[in-house]
């Protein structure tokens, strides 16, 4: 009797813990989509609501979910991660934070009833990760997603294995989120976020194609298993809650079978998902069983370089023009112009695009930028530079202040006309062409010149 | 038994009072408050589903989750509402302290009275700040956004510590545990107090400093 009371226990522990990952997933993933909230409260329980909360399934976020927990052999045997990542119109991303569910099998509570005590706390730790979905940096971003429209998207990507701290930057926070103990061990949830939100060029998407990992695709349930990171917002257009009510009220949802028709689809990873603005479609080499990175990118890419010096030659420019001597000195010059082009650009866009930098970020901006104009000239020694904000005299934490207003109007400044006409390559190499025949053709004028100089002197 | 106590100090704006308390209590009574029960026989109920909602700050760059019910909403807001005007009709500088408790009751025997026992208390203590600039303002505003946030990853550590909560009563009692008045849903017994305290030196010091620490640190 009480062999058989276990195992009833455990099977009920299962389907609890199945669908308290499904809830925490839509409530992560939809707490990013840019929208309030509101659901009602329902005093007449007709309809058994999970854990007693009014939570709105999204039909592609469970599909997602459903699909990556049928991947474990034993539930929650490795750690359910859901990570969010900003992506921008220009191409860079940076994961924001990850959140990730896990069961901690040497703390438990014997006594705790399944039906009654284990359920409460489950749904207390829902509440919980909805209080602090809130307040974390991703949710401000998330919200002002729609009015940056276009500028960027916030994805979401859900994965088994142990969470990538890496992704998150130098600073991140961790704090843990909620947690249901059990006869079976404890059920917990964390958040790790960043906190250093600016998006540089050193800081972008790139750098990810770095780090190797040797056990990076493991064949149980890694990340390489995960599906590309999905604009949340996108599901939800595709999908309303009340479509996904219908679908998924009454039997199906309590189903806890997991061989329903859509697990056995083969799954596409590397397929990109049609999302508004090309730039944003996930990129495949992310995901194709290889431990190395797929792009070599060139190191020479991420060094910080000073405001007036010199870049160091791309080596795609090279290759072009390589067999034209003294081509390096033409190079540089429309390096420079690029650059210069470049940097006058990026930061309002990239500022645009986060959005939430907030006065802080902006002061954060002028002393860097301050700075990098007084200190740095050389490109080959990055690594020594030292950002030491500055707190200028009248610049205010207020952006609007008219030192601040000043200093964008500066930076967007528009390019000067000279600049806009950009010859090509072998325009300019023409043109020193036809000047050297000019000069050769009248090259008696000049000798004659000389020896008028000479004579002269004499 | 004792309660459980918790304290937050704070330091806000007159018209950040509202929303301050409002997004502490309110996030403590989303984790206080459960679907309305419904009895079909002794021993045997179903319950109802609790609703949510999002709630954007005016004062601060804050979002929380309340729990989706207009008679709760109500109640606690009148008595934010009046702890409000409180501060504001003291003298400067106004510092006071609202109080949320969940309590159980005890059945009155003759000749005593009902009694209310408390098991859980949380505090806020307020210092009422006059900012003279737009400057001082907005760093008050997003140290403020800082500081609710560490305070709802603190409500929520508390309240995954899964301590003592009352039992779930049988029907007759159930009024003893839980506050049955709302229609909608059922929130555990509790009590918003307040009171305003004058202002002392040790107060407006600590102010002072809390104030000038928070201006260094940006």
């Amino acid at each position: 009797m009480s062999a058989k009371q276990n195992t009833q226990d455990r099977k009920e522990f299962e389907t609890f813990t199945r669908y308290f990952i499904y809830k925490s997933i839509q409530i992560i993933v939809q707490s990013r989509l840019g929208d309030k909230i509101i659901t009602k409260s329902n005093p007449s329980a007709t309809r058994l609501d999970w854990f007693n909360l009014a939570i709105n399934d999204n039909i592609d976020v469970h599909t997602e979910a459903k699909k990556i927990i049928a991947g474990q052999q034993n539930l929650l045997g490795q750690n359910v991660c859901t990570e969010i990542s900003l992506r921008t119109t220009e191409g860079d991303s940076m994961v924001l934070e990850l959140w990730y569910i896990s069961l901690d099998t040497n703390q438990f509570d014997p006594d705790a009833n399944i039906n009654y005590t284990v359920y409460n706390r489950m749904g207390i730790a829902l509440k919980s990760v909805f209080s602090v979905s809130r307040v974390t940096p991703a949710y401000k971003l998330a919200r002002r997603q729609r009015a940056c429209a276009g500028d960027y998207v916030i994805c979401y990507r859900v994965y088994l294995g142990e969470p990538n701290f890496y992704f998150l930057g130098d600073g991140y926070e961790k704090s843990k989120v909620g947690s249901a103990p059990s006869p079976y061990g404890t059920l917990n949830v964390n958040v790790a976020y960043r906190t250093k939100l600016l998006i540089s060029p050193q800081k972008t998407g790139k750098e990810v194609s770095f780090v190797v990992k040797d056990d990076h695709f493991k064949p149980e349930g890694s990340e390489s298993q995960a599906s590309p990171p999905k604009p949340c917002y996108v599901g939800h257009r595709r999908s309303s809650t009340s479509e996904l009510d219908t679908q998924l009220s009454g039997a199906e949802l309590c189903s806890t079978s997991p061989s329903q028709k859509g697990d056995k689809t083969p799954v596409h990873l590397s397929k990109p998902i049609r999302i508004p603005g090309d730039s944003l479609v996930p990129q495949k080499e992310d995901y194709r069983p290889k431990s190395a990175p797929e792009k070599q990118g060139d190191f020479r890419d991420f060094h910080k370089v000073g405001a007036f010096a010199q870049l160091p030659n791309k080596p795609l420019l090279k290759k072009e023009v390589d067999d034209i001597p003294f081509l390096t000195l033409l190079q540089q010059t429309y390096q420079n112009t690029a650059d210069i082009q470049s940097k006058v650009i990026k930061p309002v866009s990239s500022k645009g695009a986060i959005g939430m930098e907030s006065t802080n970020t902006d002061s954060t901006n002028s002393a860097e930028s301050e700075s990098n104009k007084s200190t740095s000239s050389h490109t080959s020694a990055p690594e020594d530079f030292v950002m030491v904000e500055l707190k200028t005299p009248f610049y205010g934490a207020d952006a609007n202040s008219d030192l601040g207003k000043f200093y964008r109007e500066c930076q967007t400044v528009p390019a000067l006309t000279m600049f806009e006409e950009d010859p090509s390559i072998t325009e300019a190499l023409d043109e020193i062409t036809t000047q050297l025949e000019v000069f050769e053709s009248s090259m008696n004028e000049f000798d004659d010149f000389v020896t008028s100089l000479h004579q002269d002197a004499e | 038994m004792n309660a459980r106590a918790h304290v937050f100090e704070l330091s806000v704006e007159e018209r950040q009072i509202e929303e301050v308390v409002g997004s502490l209590f309110h996030t403590l009574l989303l984790h206080r408050t459960l679907g309305k029960f419904h009895y079909k026989q002794e021993g045997s109920y179903s319950v109802g589903t609790v609703g949510l909602v999002d709630e954007d700050c005016d004062f601060i760059d804050f979002t929380y989750m309340r729990v989706a019910s207009d008679a709760l909403n109500l109640q606690v807001k009148k008595e934010i509402g009046v702890f409000k005007d409180t501060l504001r009709n003291m003298l400067a500088p106004h510092s006071g302290q609202i109080s949320l408790e969940f309590y159980e009751r005890k059945r009155a025997r003759w000749p005593f009275q009902a009694e209310c026992i408390p098991w859980e208390v949380w505090t806020v203590k307020l210092d009422v700040l006059t900012l003279l600039n737009e400057h001082d303002r907005q760093i008050c505003r997003d140290r403020l956004g800082e500081i609710l946030t560490e305070k709802v990853m603190y409500i929520a550590d508390i309240m995954n510590r899964h301590e003592y909560v009352p039992k779930t009563p049988n029907q007759i009692e159930l009024d003893l545990i839980f506050d049955t008045n709302f229609s909608d849903v059922q929130p555990y017994l509790y009590k918003i107090s307040h009171q305003s305290t004058g202002p002392s030196s040790s107060s407006v010091g600590t102010t002072m400093r809390k104030f000038i620490k928070d201006t260094l640190a940006l």
